[in-house]
């Protein structure tokens, strides 16, 4: 005890009590909105014209200063952050002078750059087309921040260095990128960051191309113009499913597809049991409980159960012969006490045959071998005895789902989605059987929205 | 030997900047300014960086600064401290060596300038009372005398890719013949520094070899007398700012020396990796007017790389080879740099067939009647000595033999991992020679009066030169007349009693009035 310990952290003076207060809290006059004002709502009122660069930002450290681009400065010592395809608000075209004593060209210009993740610095670099077909280096040299708000747009002024010869700067430049980017407008313009890891950019402009096909080819080949709604496919009868029409047309907007504007919800209301949670309302809802205790099974029922009353425009004039209804509604107590089930008919869903296989071995496996759920079916069949999905789906038990049930329940659960699987499963659809296209394609394009909204 | 100096890829953003900001924390620790406070310290564009744009700057509740908060901005001057500007040390032995081949002599080592630094310190506090405060607490610190500090500064120095390149070349080379079947990782790690480190960027594409050093007990101190001045009202704000300089000195690697040999394992270097053709100063007629003249006698005096070429050639003529030793009293004709030939390893050259270099007819006469005298020094005027490195084998066994028709061939098998030199030179004490080299000599008329103009030219404008009898015969009498009037022009590869010792140069200047 005598010799002090060098490492002891020393004594810990006791609590005082709390110092009397003399002047009184500070008096709270005006009331401050901290709303945080997102950066994406002065997107539309930046000024310019875009022109799509190739932006170098300097990569620093605290005690770094900002430098200009030193071709003799080893890499270790001088690093950039590519931005490809970044969009530059230009204010002020380029201004070309020519020295006449020394011939000397000298190239400048202004532009505003959008308030997204980058930050202008006086000595980062860009390259861009100059008009003659060749491309050039450009150099900013004044960086402005045009509003003390948190975010603003900055202006910046630009020389031109040098053409971008891979002999030279573009080379350096080149070298000493530490990380590469993807500037992405409609990120932007949704709210999201607009700087994509460039890996990542790339699986995105897949995802956005298999979803643009996939809305394309369901609309295409399941609208019925005959009854002017979604009719399911490879059946004997005319069959219509309320709650996948809703959903759908939740999902989607006339302008997404030329065919939605021929879907029609059919008025089937006028019955309690179609009030339920069901995968729909767990899709669109993005809410787990919504599984929980909600509808499993459906059944059909002839139209002839549904009103007769013309004034209700009822689901048993539009030329529909049986609409899929819920065999274990989950209802409140006033619904349960007037009960108003309808008789099911004896037959049920039918599952018709895909045009190119039957269902399995449509994921290539070796592609996926060594991933967690290589060996799962891409889908399972969509007729009984649950609905859309296997009870393995319902019953959340692995193994026993499919690719796009294990998808569903990493979107259900927020957790990170396989891509290379997801890629599988937008390749393989098309050889699905038409009823799983049918009902289990909403899905699919409903997480990968999701996916691309988080990369 | 090639020696080269390159510069150290970057100096600014690895010694300068980190130097400056070493030093300047620790003032700011001592002089009790806050290490919270925002230090400016521009870069080559002299512009402050925006906000929250460097790596770990992104605080949301900070987003721009106002000029009324505190701040400490510094200018840097550095210049070479004048006193010790000749003092570098560039080739002499001086600084550490960062890498070393000891049998193949390859050697890096930095050179470093001495710099004396001032940074210029710009002190700016939020208001009066804080401006007072710490002039105080400097004063006090000044009261106790520590206005003198020691400082630490630590940064890392990078390898010019062009050491590394000609290491990878010099390696191959080792490897190819004779080699230890070491790869260039293995012996790069085997003679490097322990303390060379691999520098990388934040993505760890690009890569930098270098040595991080630190520089202890560096002494710094403040440009004012008793205390600071006072601190003056700075615009608005109520801010108040203060200057003042501070100075030390450091050494700052600026070049890498690397020196390394023109034969490796039996292979000569790449032609890239040498430096021209030297100019040797033997090839050039050379006439004076009478106050160079009087000069040059000085030039002597001057270990110049050229003087050293001055007395013989050398063969190839890139070669600078400068032995650590050699026999009392020779004078160098010719040294010659040879590898083996892999076929017939024990035949070295053939003395009178040298390719750019051809020995008068007499000399060579003289050689072939000498050749088993020639490898013992002091026996013949001419001596053959084979060199290991920079150093003379042991004559005694003989490493080699010479045949009737001047081809010297080895008796010795020679190492193809080392440097080969043959040395054949003049010997000028003939007053030494022994074991009947005399009268050899007389036999040998013609050669015996050109070896000895070569010794001493002024022989012949003293009409001391001996006379030719029968063709090629002189008598012993003029001979010895001749040797005993000998006056050698100094060598510098002579040692003993007419050697030149390496010292300060001196200048005499004499004059006369007429």
């Amino acid at each position: 005890m005598p010799v002090i310990d060098e490492d002891a952290p020393g004594a810990i003076p006791p609590e005082r009590p709390m110092p009397i207060q003399v002047a009184a809290p500070a008096y709270k006059g005006i009331v401050v909105d901290t709303r945080y004002e997102p950066a994406t709502s002065l997107l539309t009122h930046i000024e310019g014209a875009s022109w799509t660069v190739n932006y170098y930002s300097q990569v620093l450290g605290k005690d770094n200063a900002l430098s200009s681009q030193n071709l003799n400065r080893p890499a270790a010592y001088q690093g950039y952050k590519r931005i490809l395809g970044f969009e530059f608000k230009v204010t002020t075209p380029l201004n070309t002078n020519q020295d006449p004593q020394t011939k000397n060209f000298s190239t400048t210009g202004q532009a505003n750059v959008y308030p997204c993740g980058l930050i202008p610095n006086e000595g980062d670099c860009f390259v861009a087309d100059v008009g003659d077909g060749r491309e050039a280096v450009f150099e900013i040299t004044n960086s402005e921040k045009r509003s003390f708000l948190l975010d603003g747009a900055y202006v910046v002024d630009y020389k031109l260095l040098d053409y971008a010869e891979q002999d030279n700067r573009l080379a350096d430049l080149t070298i000493k990128t530490v990380e590469t980017y993807q500037f992405d407008r409609a990120s932007l313009q949704n709210g999201q960051k607009a700087l994509i890891q460039y890996d990542d950019y790339n699986v995105l402009q897949k995802l956005r191309g298999y979803y643009a096909e996939m809305v394309d080819f369901y609309f295409s080949r399941f609208v019925s113009q005959d009854r002017r709604t979604l009719i399911l496919p490879g059946q004997k009868y005319i069959i219509y499913d309320p709650f996948l029409t809703g959903a759908v047309l939740k999902m989607f907007r006339d302008e997404n597809h030329p065919s939605i504007k021929y879907i029609h919800e059919l008025n089937v209301f006028e019955d309690d049991n179609y009030d339920t949670a069901t995968v729909w309302t767990a899709l669109l809802k993005k809410r787990r409980k919504e599984l929980v205790g909600g509808m499993r099974e459906v059944g059909l029922v002839s139209v002839r159960a549904f009103s007769a009353n013309p004034v209700m425009n009822s689901v048993r004039y539009s030329g529909v012969e049986y609409v899929v209804y819920p065999k274990d509604p989950n209802k409140s107590e006033d619904y349960r006490r007037r009960d108003l089930s309808k008789t099911m008919a004896p037959w049920s869903i039918q599952l018709p045959p895909s045009r190119l296989t039957n269902l399995v071995d449509i994921v290539n496996i070796s592609e996926l071998n060594g991933l967690p759920e290589f060996d799962a079916p891409a889908v399972h069949p969509s007729s009984a005895p649950t609905y859309v999905f296997s009870p393995a789906f319902y019953d959340a038990t692995n193994p026993g789902q499919s690719a796009l049930e294990l998808a569903f329940q990493a979107y259900l659960d927020d957790k990170a989605y396989n891509m290379k699987l997801l890629q599988q499963l937008c390749v393989s659809y098309t050889s699905w059987a038409p009823l799983e296209q049918f009902y289990q394609m909403p899905f699919l394009m409903k997480i990968l929205q999701h996916a691309m909204g988080r990369i | 030997m090639p020696m080269i100096k390159l510069p150290i890829p970057e100096t600014t953003e690895s010694v300068t900047r980190p130097v400056m900001l070493d030093v300047l924390r620790q003032i700011m620790q001592l002089t009790g300014i806050s290490n919270k406070t925002n230090i400016t310290y521009f870069g080559d564009l002299e512009r402050s960086k925006q906000l929250n744009s460097a790596i770990g700057e992104t605080d949301k509740d900070d987003p721009n600064t106002f000029a009324h908060n505190d701040k400490v901005s510094i200018e840097v001057a550095e210049n070479y401290y004048s006193d010790l500007v000749v003092n570098d040390a560039v080739e002499r032995p001086e600084n550490l060596l960062i890498f070393q081949d000891a049998p193949l002599s390859i050697v890096m080592k930095p050179m470093y300038k001495q710099m004396e630094a001032t940074i210029t310190i710009k002190y700016r506090t939020q208001n009066e009372n804080q401006a007072i405060q710490w002039r105080d607490y400097v004063k006090s610190r000044i009261t106790q005398k520590r206005e003198l500090y020691l400082h630490n500064v630590s940064y890392a120095f990078g390898i010019p890719e062009e050491c590394l390149y000609i290491l990878r070349e010099l390696h191959a080379l080792r490897e190819n013949v004779a080699g230890f079947g070491e790869d260039f990782d293995t012996y790069f790690a085997n003679h490097r520094t322990p303390k060379m480190t691999v520098l990388s960027n934040l993505s760890g594409s690009a890569k930098l070899w270098a040595v991080p050093e630190t520089q202890t007990r560096i002494q710094g101190w403040f440009d004012w007398g008793e205390a600071p001045e006072k601190s003056t009202r700075d615009g608005d704000g109520g801010t108040y700012t203060v200057s003042f300089s501070y100075q030390f000195r450091y050494a700052r690697p600026s070049e890498i020396f690397m020196a390394y040999p023109i034969v490796v394992h039996n292979q000569v270097i790449p032609k890239k990796l040498r430096e021209e053709l030297l100019e040797d100063h033997n090839d050039i007629e050379k006439t004076y007017a009478m106050t160079s003249r009087i000069f040059r006698s000085f030039e002597g005096a001057v270990w110049s790389d050229q003087q050293r070429q001055d007395f013989g050639f050398s063969v190839p003529r890139f070669d600078e080879f400068w032995p650590r030793m050699v026999p009392n009293n020779t004078r160098r004709m010719l040294t010659v740099l040879f590898t083996l030939d892999p076929e017939n390893p024990r035949l070295f050259m053939n003395v009178a067939t040298i390719k750019g270099r051809q020995f008068d007819p007499d000399i060579l006469e003289y050689m072939r009647a000498e050749r088993e005298y020639l490898p013992k020094s002091s026996m013949s005027a001419i001596h053959f000595g084979l060199y290991k490195n920079d150093f003379l084998i042991d004559a005694d066994p003989l490493p080699f033999m010479i045949d009737e028709n001047l081809n010297v061939l080895g008796k010795l098998s020679l190492n193809y991992r080392v440097q080969h030199h043959l040395r054949i030179s003049l010997f000028i004490d003939w007053q030494s020679l022994r074991g009947g080299a005399l009268q050899r000599l007389q036999d040998h008329g013609r050669a015996a009066i050109k070896m000895l103009l070569a010794i001493d030219p002024s022989l012949k404008d003293r009409g001391l030169l001996p006379v030719l009898i029968d063709d090629n015969f002189v008598s012993k009498t003029s001979l010895l007349i001749a040797i005993h009037n000998l006056r050698p022009v100094i060598s510098p590869t002579a040692s003993g009693p007419n050697g030149l010792m390496q010292t300060v140069q001196t200048l005499f200047v004499e004059s006369d009035r007429l």
